[in-house]
């Protein structure tokens, strides 16, 4: 009830209660935070106070290596000195060898306190074993954090230190393959190791055919001391040459022979030759008069006498007249010289007064001889012969007439057979007082002979004339007198020679070049129509087969003849070659031929390198060609590919040059991917293919396949035959550079070459080089012993000691 | 009898206890829901601090050290990292003259006070021969170590 009424009395006591209360718990509250708060803050700075106690400590935490050495059996013995001012404690031991690719590291866990000015041996508490040579790199390390390191063997106060520098090396192909059908000329694969006009020679082979012509030159090839007419793919390019041949004779008879060598030919496939002659034959001499002699018996007797010359000309034939006054006597025989002549005809007047008779000789021999003509009996006569040229020399007689009669004008008519045939006309005349006072037309006087002594009425005259070339059909000769006489006329007609007829072919064989054939493939074929006296292009065609070339040296070989099917003397048949006057399709020539048109020279050239990491490979050929415009592809083998790279890296295409042995040096630096050009054992392959449209195989020459690499090396080991850098530096004790001091070189390898690395120069092994001014020697070195060895490289400044232990790789 | 008295005698008196009665509750539970929040507050601020305390303390504790870099291959390295710290750490990135390096062993893994970690990694930087380069390692923690190497 009190409570009540305070309260009813004073409202402001519950509220100041209310908020005292309030108050106290804020209060409360903010106190224990702080107090939080602080302990908080205490508890970190205790702990940045204890780290930074620990990295004061760690800072003046110093231990020394006082020596660093290997027992009698090889144990690391390591003594170190604390020269800080805490206690250490040891926890790990650490070996080094940087002198191997990848560097090895391996720690040993230790427990050691060395305190303040403490002098520790033995260590480490484990055995670890180094032998004698090897180089390592001793590290302690703290549990403070620091590390302490020394290098064993001790470094004296200067050291030399050799390392292997990333290194180029160039290599050359150990082999080629020949792919495709390319062959080998000449030249050794130690050719290709230098850029010095040392070539290895490849052959191209045939790729594609294409139908061609060989034309006929006049130029000539010895084969076995034979000379031969050429066939080239080229037309006429020379002198004109008309070769001939004799169509005296029958069958055939040869122009010349023409040869194509097969050198680059792998086959010749089946195709329809033509053959395309441009020929002649000389035209058919006519009938010509040669020479004519004549003579009388005088008075008379048995035989008439005369000398009568006959020249060379071709085809030749006499004829002789005779007079006799007496009817009753006729010729027995008429020789000239040795040779006798044949009856042809006699005609004898009615009233006996007068007879006439015609004698021939076929082939008269050259040269002046007697014509003797023997009569049956004693009278008077008279003769004269005439000789002819270009007359037939079988059957000359065509035809043949005679007639007799008394008048003014004797006459007779004959019908000849064959047109260009010579007429002889002989008249024997009674007496000797008619002359001939006019010839018939178209007629020449040849001889007039009268009998002499008596009588004129007992007398008598030969007459002889001829006419000519006359046509076939009836021809007439005739006279006329000075005054009318019995008469006997006897007219023969002699047949030209006939004109030769021949036709061209060819033989085709292949000669070897020993001259000996080896095969006969046709003979008489791609026959040509007859030959005419006008140059002609004439043609045969000739069925080839399919014929593989079983030697590159033999000659594909065209004989040309002339195949005479009926003989003329005196008559030759033509062929013209090489006549550049001619259109082509004039020339003689043998077209559609499967020869070659293009050639190709396909080569792989393999070689070794290493396994090292490159970084960059360059590759560089060196080589030309014999002819121009070559399409030259050098395709590398992506071994990752598995195949030859066809474009980017590793792939390059070029026509050569224009003008034939130029050396074109091609290259190309990979840096992408550059391992991705060996496989696992290091062999690299490089493919160069050149292809020409041509019908001339070409040689491929190569002078150079270099395939450099560069990799990085710390030069524990050395490729085969390499050369591989390495820099020698000398330094002294601060780490500054001995500049120009003399420092000895020895590597202990049975086969170990040195040169300087910057001229190349070559280095004696032993020998005294002198450092540059930084102190270093670039040095290169080259290991070519025939199996796997170690050995060591020292560099000796003074009493310093460089040493590198090196591995030659397998060759 | 006497309240009743006073009730019967004075209506008004009712109605202002009631109503100071009503004041008294509203203002009691504003000031204690006042105070809880604050306590609240204050609660998880202390927390936070805590944490970052616990954080820079653990980052404070932690020391580690590449005593070690060795060239494995071409651009290959492999770095040891010692753990001298009063934590355990785990090795969380390496970089090489700035650049992240590939780290191909010994990321994440949980390094014990006075304990050796061996870390590969690829640079991404082109290592040459008698080059120096500067090696960073850095913890889960976000702790650095450098190193300068010469390969």
């Amino acid at each position: 009830m009190q409570l009540i009424g305070k309260l009813n009395q004073d409202k402001r006591g519950v509220s100041s209660i209310i908020g005292a209360t309030f108050l106290v718990f804020i209060l409360l509250s903010g106190f224990t935070f702080y107090i939080l708060t602080v302990n908080i803050n205490e508890d970190y700075t205790d702990v940045l106070q204890t780290i930074d106690q620990l990295d004061l400590q760690k800072k003046q935490e110093n231990v020394e290596f006082v020596s660093v050495s290997t027992t009698n059996e090889d144990k690391l013995n390591v003594t170190v000195k604390n020269a800080g001012s805490h206690q250490t404690h040891l926890i790990w031991l650490g070996i080094f060898d940087e002198t191997v690719t990848p560097n090895t590291q391996e720690y040993h866990k230790t427990d050691v306190y060395i305190n303040p000015a403490e002098t520790l041996s033995n260590l480490p508490e484990e055995n670890i074993t180094i032998l004698e040579g090897q180089e390592r790199v001793i590290q302690l390390v703290t549990e403070l954090g620091n590390t302490f390191n020394s290098n064993y063997p001790p470094r004296e106060e200067a050291t030399i230190t050799i390392t292997g520098k990333n290194c180029t090396t160039a290599h050359n192909p150990s082999q080629w393959n020949l792919l495709g059908s390319t062959e080998h000329v000449s030249g050794s694969i130690s050719d290709l190791a230098n850029d010095d006009a040392s070539y290895v020679f490849f052959r191209s082979y045939q790729t594609a055919s294409s139908d061609q012509p060989l034309y006929a030159h006049s130029e000539t090839t010895i084969i076995s001391g034979s000379p031969y007419y050429l066939q080239k793919l080229t037309s006429a390019d020379g002198t004109a040459t008309s070769m001939s041949a004799s169509m005296d004779t029958l069958g055939r008879q040869l122009f010349g022979k023409f040869v194509y060598p097969l050198t680059g030919v792998n086959s010749i496939p089946a195709s329809t030759w033509t053959t395309y002659y441009r020929a002649w034959e000389d035209t058919a001499p006519s009938i010509t008069f040669d020479g004519v002699g004549s003579g009388n018996n005088g008075g008379g007797s048995t035989s008439i006498s005369w000398s009568h010359t006959t020249g060379s000309g071709s085809n030749r034939i006499m004829i002789v007249g005779v007079s006799i006054r007496t009817t009753t006597v006729s010729v027995s025989a008429i020789t000239y010289g040795a040779q006798s002549l044949a009856f042809i005809r006699a005609d004898t007047h009615a009233s006996a007064t007068i007879r006439s008779e015609l004698w021939y000789l076929i082939a008269p021999n050259s040269g002046t001889a007697t014509v003797t003509v023997t009569l049956s009996e004693s009278s008077k006569a008279t003769g004269g012969s005439c000789t002819y040229t270009g007359v037939a020399q079988t059957s000359p007689i065509d035809a043949n007439s005679g007639v007799t009669g008394t008048s003014s004008s004797p006459s007779q008519s004959i019908t000849v057979g064959t047109a260009n045939s010579m007429l002889l006309g002989h008249v024997a005349i009674s007496g000797s007082r008619d002359t001939i006072s006019l010839e018939g037309t178209g007629q020449t006087l040849r001889w007039d002979q009268e009998t002499t002594q008596g009588n004129p009425d007992t007398r008598n005259r030969g007459h002889g004339s001829d006419k000519g070339p006359v046509g076939a059909g009836s021809q007439t000769m005739s006279w006329t007198l000075s005054a009318s006489a019995d008469w006997a006329v006897s007219v023969v007609a002699i047949k030209p020679a006939p004109a030769a007829v021949g036709h061209a072919d060819i033989d085709i064989l292949i000669r070897q070049s020993d001259g000996t054939i080896r095969s006969t493939i046709a003979t008489n074929v791609a026959v040509s129509g007859d030959l005419t006296s006008t140059p002609t292009t004439l043609s045969g065609t000739y069925a080839w087969i399919a014929y593989t070339v079983v030697d590159q040296t033999d000659y594909l070989e065209i004989d040309y003849y002339v195949d005479v099917t009926t003989a003329a003397v005196g008559i030759n048949a033509y062929l013209r070659i090489d006549d550049t006057t001619l259109a082509i399709s004039d020339q003689t020539r043998i077209t559609n031929i499967l020869l070659p048109s293009e050639y190709t020279a396909e080569v792989e050239f393999t070689g070794s390198s290493n396994l090292l990491n490159w970084t960059q490979l360059v590759w560089q050929i060196d080589s030309a060609w014999d002819v121009g415009q070559v399409t030259v592809t050098i395709q590398f083998f992506n071994f990752t590919l598995g195949d030859f790279a066809s474009s980017g890296n590793g792939y390059t295409s070029y026509i050569s040059s224009v003008t034939p042995n130029i050396d074109e040096l091609k290259s190309q630096s990979i840096d992408l991917n550059p391992n991705d050009f060996k496989n696992s054992t290091g062999q690299w392959r490089v493919k160069i293919k050149g292809v020409k449209a041509t019908s001339t195989q070409f040689l491929f020459k190569v002078d150079w396949v270099n395939f450099e690499t560069t990799y990085s090396t710390t030069g524990s080991t050395v490729p085969y035959n390499i050369w591989q850098w390495y820099t020698i530096r000398a330094t002294t004790a601060g780490g500054g550079p001995i500049p120009y001091g003399y420092v000895s070189i020895y590597a202990n390898g049975t086969s170990v070459a040195f040169r300087n690395a910057t001229d190349k120069a070559s280095i004696a092994n032993p020998a005294w080089v002198r450092l540059d001014a930084r102190g270093e020697l670039q040095l290169e070195i080259k290991s070519t012993t025939g199996s796997p060895e170690t050995f060591v490289l020292y560099a000796v400044v003074g009493s310093v000691v460089g040493k590198k232990t090196i591995t030659q790789e397998v060759p | 009898m006497q309240i009743s008295r006073s009730f019967l005698r004075n209506n008004r008196g009712i109605s202002e206890i009631i109503a100071s009665l009503l004041l008294l509750l509203i203002v009691s539970a504003a000031g204690a829901a006042l105070y809880a929040s604050s306590l609240s507050a204050f609660s998880s601020s202390s927390s936070t601090f805590q944490q970052q305390i616990d954080q820079r303390e653990e980052q404070a504790r932690e020391r580690f050290q590449i005593t070690a870099v060795w060239w494995n291959t071409v651009n290959q390295l492999n770095l040891t990292i010692l753990n001298y710290g009063k934590i355990d750490i785990a090795v969380d990135a390496v970089y090489i003259n700035g650049t992240p390096a590939s780290i191909s062993s010994g990321r994440g893994a949980t390094v014990g006070t006075g304990e050796l970690v061996s870390v590969k990694l690829a640079s991404s930087v082109l290592i040459q021969d008698g080059q120096t380069y500067e090696i960073v390692a850095a913890s889960e923690r976000g702790s650095k170590n450098a190193a300068y190497w010469k390969a």
